[in-house]
């Protein structure tokens, strides 16, 4: 069964279509790496995804069922959706860590300290950074709090956008390890990294268009 | 006691001042001259005019006519509110116009229907500058408060998009930004009310002593005034805000492109 498919999906911004007929099924599971050059409409994917930019045709479907103004908000809260340059919110790292269980929806499910430092450890970061002043740490240390965040949501689908951008290489294969090693299906936008060398499957996306599987190699050797 | 009565002449002295304003404004072109002199006139004309239309009000002192004239003074404070803030008037007029009302008349009638009592209590020697005062007191906490909301929505998108992607609803996901908004609304009237007496003498205390009333009446009055505008600027800015959140999103929380006039 497929836990994301996307059904002739177009998406226009300001009178440009910015992503076009767009079809793709992610079984439960997958790791699935979507690239290609920038301006090609990889984030802007991810946001259609969720509902944050406006789909002008085209279907969004989440096990089976279809996404629409009476589900988005109940889809959005089974994704996990880290953006490049992640806002964090909150005072301190820990107000950060700890922003989506203040949101009445999920105030129940607050993880124990133990899920926290085990999320923390998992991703190479210790628990004295969660006294720290949100706005004083690093690139690097905000994208791994924003992915540690993440994974505290306990949902199955992740939306990754250039994630890990501002880290070292050991850092990215941490990473890239902590998501391959669950059940999580992840649809990550890369420029390449740990990511290309550890999922099973790549899309490449070109001027808003998804290219054919036989010319994924193509493109990823020509334009990535 | 009777006041010092102003006349038409002595009005002139005063405006005279307007011409080195205007000087300055013009030598180092700040682009206001225009509008300033367009501002005065403006001013000159309405007050001009509201003189008049007071006198006949006073005497007709007649519940639907002032019942009227304060409909018409809402109308007029929620125009200049949503042009003031950048809003379209057609998407949000009806809701912002009913919290306007909502706040002047729950305050209105805590400040004339139990604190002063008049008799009857719609007379409008009370009813109407009171009301006045504080509508025309509340508009910028109102402007502001609607202004800074939308630019920070704007301006703080990704924040706004993170909130809704990590499950918070569109009530939590605006939740930084109403508190912006009313603390940049607010702050300078609070700040303004702390210095009351010593740095500024408020206008109304200041028309009723050179009017020949009684100081110590006169400052109660403005206690009574400076405590209903800051409830009513409150309490208008956030019925306004809960308005405006209420018609500027579509299904999927995102900020309809035409709640913005510019």
């Amino acid at each position: 069964m497929s836990i994301l498919e996307l059904q002739d999906l177009t998406v226009e911004l300001s009178g440009r279509t910015i992503l076009k007929g767009i079809d793709l099924r992610l079984e439960a599971g997958e790791k699935v790496v979507l690239r290609g050059p920038s301006g090609s409409g990889k984030s802007s994917l991810l946001k259609a995804i969720l509902g944050v930019l406006p789909v002008a045709s085209g279907r969004i479907l989440y096990n089976d069922a279809e996404v629409g103004p009476d589900n988005i908000r109940a889809f959005r809260r089974h994704v996990a959706y880290v953006a490049q340059e992640p806002v964090l919110g909150g005072e301190t790292a820990r107000d950060a860590l700890l922003l989506p269980f203040t949101f009445r929806h999920r105030r129940h499910t607050e993880p124990s300290s133990r899920q926290i430092d085990h999320v923390l450890g998992q991703l190479g970061l210790s628990d004295s950074l969660l006294k720290q002043a949100a706005t004083s740490l690093s690139g690097g240390e905000k994208q791994r709090l924003a992915l540690a965040r993440a994974l505290l949501l306990d949902v199955r689908l992740f939306l990754l956008d250039e994630i890990t951008s501002a880290l070292d290489p050991e850092s990215q294969v941490r990473i890239v390890s902590t998501l391959t090693s669950g059940e999580l299906t992840v649809l990550a936008v890369t420029h390449g990294g740990a990511f290309d060398r550890n999922f099973g499957r790549f899309l490449d996306l070109q001027e808003g268009r998804l290219l054919p599987e036989s010319d994924r190699r193509h493109a990823s050797r020509h334009n990535i | 006691m009777h006041a010092i009565e102003i006349s038409w002449t002595d009005l002139v002295i005063v405006y005279v001042l307007l011409i080195p304003a205007a000087v300055v404004l013009a030598y180092y072109r700040v682009g206001l001259l225009r509008r300033l002199s367009i501002s005065v006139l403006r001013m000159s004309v309405q007050l001009a005019l509201v003189g008049v239309y007071l006198q006949y009000l006073f005497r007709i002192n007649s519940f639907w006519l002032n019942g009227a004239w304060i409909l018409v003074m809402l109308v007029v404070a929620n125009l200049s509110i949503l042009n003031g803030a950048g809003l379209s008037i057609r998407r949000l007029f009806p809701a912002t116009l009913a919290a306007t009302t909502l706040s002047t008349v729950l305050v209105v009638a805590v400040l004339v229907g139990l604190a002063v009592r008049p008799h009857p209590v719609y007379d409008a020697r009370y009813l109407i500058p009171l009301a006045g005062m504080l509508l025309g007191n509340c508009l910028r906490a109102n402007i502001i408060s609607l202004e800074r909301f939308f630019s920070s929505l704007r301006e703080n998108e990704r924040e706004f998009i993170t909130y809704l992607t990590l499950g918070a609803s569109l009530r939590e996901a605006c939740l930084p930004h109403l508190r912006r908004a009313l603390k940049t609304a607010m702050a300078p009237q609070v700040s303004t009310v702390a210095t009351m007496g010593i740095v500024s003498l408020p206008g109304m205390m200041t028309g009723q002593i050179l009017g020949g009333g009684s100081p110590s009446i006169a400052v109660r009055y403005q206690m009574a005034i400076v405590v209903a505008i800051l409830a009513a600027a409150v309490i208008g800015a956030f019925l306004n805000l809960q308005a405006g959140m209420l018609l500027s999103f579509d299904h999927y929380q995102r900020l309809r492109p035409d709640v913005l006039s510019k």
